[in-house]
């Protein structure tokens, strides 16, 4: 089985991929250092199996579950964490595998079998919603978004991007200079960043309230967003989200 | 010219006044006294005097009546009232000398009292004695001679009476009204004299003066010593009596003076004498008995034409059931029920009041009822149909609620009773509302403080729990794990650190204060491990002032700075950082900081609410530990990092053992 460790810690790593040697079937594929990382090895070796520590710096282990774009398929994901009570408890209800620091050897080996079974049964998509479920409800919100251009990926802060943009079935991020695709679908992203600085002008736009330069009428009771960026952007707002722009800003 | 008929009219007429008076008055004495009877503390010479009094008053009207009527002196009822009368007189020095006997003071006067009261009766059997014999015509002696005897002897009595009071011992309010007592027993004893020996003529419209008011005066004057419990009324309606009784005699004087004399002057009729003496009766009875009567009526007046409703018992019903409610509604439906039921209204309602309307009419607001006409625009509005009355209802210093009203059909017309009892009604739903409030006050304001105090030991808390996150421990055993098999010296060095550090947090748990040297040496040894397992990317710089090394901070202050340092600045910084620890004295200040090179405030603040929760958890302690006299700030650190900054006042740290 192929697979990806994804720990920060240097001793952690080499001390899982010992415990690993003694299970031949695993192949460890490579090893990811931060979040970033590991998304872009996902991406790149698309291993069968993830070890995957939640606490990292950058993007922590749930995060980069929910990074991983659509056409890529999920691998399998052992989680490894220190410490993090409401983490276990999210695993234990849904089943997932998991394994506590300082790894024990028994325990690794019953991830092992787990992870072989269900390779065998063949892409249980269940598992991966399953993952994909609890990295999404213990981790509700996602506070730095992978944001790809060609063959880099780099992380941005929510407060950094002025909006998001549907287009093309391909959801884009814009920045100050650049521009961005992301893997997040846009309600997602509306659900998963904070209310009070993102607003769905229309369907297909997400934008940054602290990045509007200038709000203007525009044609019956709708709203022209100018955006703060180098070309003055301008977004329509909806007729119907015009309502609801007039109530979180009030005299508007 | 009839000079017998004038006078003897004048007699009786002003004894048939005297004695109806005296009758009603000693009447009322007896009532009263029988009454107070009941009641403890009442002497039982009360009750004599009064039957005495009413002996010698009724004695003399059934005589003057008799008399009046040309009833012969000698008939049995004759002789009956007229000895009832001086057994009467006669008997009552008894009574008023057993009052008086209780004021007596010292062994002699005890003793002479004593023997007055034995005089006293003895003196009373042996008027009774003569009365009967002479009934009997046993003993041969006028009617004249045994009145006097019986006026003369009681006068004697009293006077010896007197003289056992002492100025000195004796309260004025007895003292007094006793020699007024015995003056006029003094002056009756003349009248009588002037009356039967000396004058029969003379003076006889002013006889009963002398012979019965001076009766009255001892009366009034008795009850002034002799106090019970319906002194006062008896006083009131007794003034009343003479008051009249004095008016009557003066218009029967009239009437003799005027019209009897010129009849007298052709002819005597008897008839027609006792026609005139039956007419002056029954004014006279009639004078006396308005005095009662206009009571009565002004009550009567006010029942049958305004039937006041009866709202005492529903008033101590309602502040009965008030006591006991707790919710505005609960309330709203005893008032109203309170309302509607003595006053038969067709709809009562509470409602609450909002100033701001202006339609109110200016008096509400001020507190004051108001009465809507047919017309007023108002009554529309109002959430009861027909509502005529708009009692305010003030709690807090204003008008809070309305009481709605609406007069029902048998009692169409809300008189003055009725408003009084609608406002005193809302009274008290005002004054409930008033005691809820402040009740319910209190309880907020001790769930307030509960829910303070609870606040501050759940902040304490946290701190400790923060203070060093239990993911450090498990890390580090997880590095330990790896290296005791690939580096075992440094397995080791990391084991000893591991406990070094962990000893300390429990020997803090338990104490708010520590060394700067004491939280540096930890902070060293806590790093030292991070440094292990970032794999040398992180270096520690270390700038502690000597002097500050004995101040007192509070313990594992900085290590949830350093943490977040760790986390959010170093931790996703790629390559090497630094972190740089700081304490230094500033005046009266203690400055102590943490600084690292790493992502900066704007990654951290945007991404985490963990590192917010571990700035606010170190203000927390230090709000806790200083009050207002500590800060802690985070602000971004030129060229990139933050700087955590605490600011407490200087103090020594307390010696550990």
């Amino acid at each position: 089985m192929r697979s990806l460790i994804v720990d920060d810690e240097e001793s952690a790593r080499t001390r899982l991929r010992r415990l690993l040697a003694a299970h031949p079937e695993i192949e460890v594929i490579g090893e990811a250092r931060d979040g970033l990382e590991a998304v872009r090895q996902i991406e790149e070796q698309k291993p069968a199996l993830l070890f995957l520590d939640i606490e990292m710096p950058g993007l922590t282990g749930f995060e980069v579950l929910r990074s991983v774009p659509e056409n890529v398929p999920m691998p399998l994901v052992v989680f490894i964490t220190g410490y993090d009570e409401h983490a276990l408890a999210a695993f234990e209800a849904n089943a997932l595998a998991y394994l506590l620091k300082p790894v024990e050897p028994e325990r690794l080996a019953h991830a092992v079998r787990r992870a072989q079974a269900l390779h065998a049964a063949d892409d249980d998509p269940t598992e991966r919603q399953r993952v994909l479920k609890v990295a999404r409800e213990s981790q509700p919100m996602l506070r730095q978004i992978v944001c790809r251009k060609r063959d880099r990926a780099v992380l941005l802060p929510p407060d950094q991007i002025l909006w998001f943009r549907m287009d093309d079935g391909i959801v884009k991020a814009r920045s100050a200079a650049d521009a961005f695709w992301v893997n997040h679908s846009l309600s997602e992203l509306e659900s998963a960043l904070p209310a009070e600085m993102f607003f769905r002008a229309r369907r297909e736009v997400l934008v940054n309230l602290s990045k509007i330069k200038e709000i203007r009428p525009y044609f019956k009771s709708g709203f022209l967003l100018i955006m703060a960026d180098a070309e003055a952007t301008e977004i329509a707002v909806s007729e119907r989200q015009a309502k609801v722009l007039r109530q979180r800003i009030p005299g508007l | 010219m009839h000079p017998h008929a004038l006078t003897l009219g004048s007699f009786y007429t002003g004894n048939l006044i005297a004695f109806t008076t005296g009758v009603l008055v000693t009447s009322l004495l007896l009532i009263l006294t029988l009454r107070a009877a009941k009641l403890p503390g009442t002497p039982l010479s009360n009750i004599l005097f009064a039957c005495c009094a009413l002996c010698w008053s009724a004695g003399g009207l059934a005589r003057t009546v008799a008399v009046a009527s040309d009833i012969s002196h000698s008939t049995f009822l004759v002789r009956f009232a007229w000895s009832l009368q001086y057994v009467g007189a006669a008997a009552i020095p008894i009574p008023i000398l057993a009052v008086w006997s209780t004021y007596a003071a010292g062994e002699s006067r005890q003793r002479a009292a004593r023997i007055l009261r034995a005089v006293a009766l003895a003196n009373a059997i042996v008027v009774v004695a003569l009365l009967i014999f002479r009934s009997a015509a046993l003993v041969p002696i006028g009617i004249a001679s045994t009145e006097n005897i019986a006026t003369f002897s009681a006068t004697i009595l009293l006077l010896c009476g007197v003289a056992l009071l002492r100025r000195a011992s004796t309260p004025g309010a007895v003292y007094y009204p006793s020699l007024a007592m015995v003056i006029a027993a003094i002056g009756a004893s003349i009248a009588t004299i002037l009356r039967v020996h000396l004058a029969p003529d003379a003076g006889a419209g002013l006889n009963f003066l002398g012979s019965h008011l001076v009766l009255l005066i001892a009366l009034c004057a008795f009850f002034l010593f002799a106090r019970f419990r319906y002194a006062d009324v008896f006083v009131r309606y007794g003034i009343r009596i003479l008051l009249v009784g004095f008016l009557t005699a003066i218009f029967a004087n009239g009437i003799n003076g005027v019209h009897i004399q010129q009849l007298a002057n052709h002819a005597p009729p008897t008839a027609f004498t006792i026609h005139m003496f039956s007419l002056v009766a029954i004014a006279n009875g009639l004078l006396l008995g308005f005095s009662f009567l206009d009571d009565g009526l002004s009550k009567l007046v006010n029942r049958w034409l305004f039937r006041p409703a009866d709202t005492r018992a529903a008033a101590r019903e309602l502040s009965r059931t008030l006591a006991g409610l707790e919710t505005e509604s609960d309330i709203a439906a005893a008032v109203e029920t309170a309302a509607r039921g003595p006053l038969d209204l067709s709809q009562a309602r509470l409602v609450s009041f909002a100033k701001d309307a202006a339609a109110w009419p200016h008096g509400l607001v001020e507190g004051e009822i108001v009465e809507l006409s047919i017309n007023d625009p108002l009554r529309k509005s109002l959430p009861v149909p027909n509502a005529e009355v708009l009692v305010p209802v003030s709690s807090d210093g204003r008008v809070t609620h309305l009481l709605l009203a609406t007069p029902g059909p048998s009692r169409p017309g809300l008189v003055l009773h009725d408003l009084n009892f609608l406002r005193m009604v809302a009274a008290q739903a005002g004054n409930r509302f008033d005691t809820l409030r402040r009740e319910q006050e209190a309880i907020e304001r001790e769930s307030r403080e509960a829910l303070l105090q609870q606040q501050v030991t759940e902040a304490e808390l946290r701190a400790l729990r923060a203070q060093i996150h239990p993911h450090f421990l498990f890390n580090s055993l997880n590095t330990i794990a790896d290296l005791v098999v690939r580096d075992p010296v440094k397995a080791e060095t990391m084991t000893l650190r591991l406990a070094r550090a962990f000893r300390h947090v429990l020997k803090n748990a338990s104490r708010s204060l520590t060394s700067v040297r004491e939280e540096m040496e930890f902070l060293r040894t806590y790093l030292a491990i991070e440094e292990v397992r970032f794999s040398d990317r992180l270096t520690v710089e270390f700038d502690i002032d000597a002097e500050v090394e004995g101040d007192a901070v509070p313990s594992l202050i900085l290590q949830p700075l350093v943490e977040n340092a760790m986390k959010h600045g170093l931790g996703p910084k790629p390559g090497p950082g630094t972190l740089r620890i700081a304490a230094h004295a500033e005046g009266p200040m203690l400055r102590l900081q943490v600084e690292d090179d790493g992502m900066g405030l704007g990654s951290a603040a945007a991404s985490a609410s963990s590192n917010g929760l571990g700035v606010a958890n170190v203000a927390n302690r230090l709000q806790t530990l200083y009050q207002n006299q500590a800060s802690v700030m985070l602000e971004a650190r030129e060229g990139g990092g933050t700087c955590a900054t605490i600011l407490l006042p200087r103090g020594e740290a307390p010696k550990h053992p």
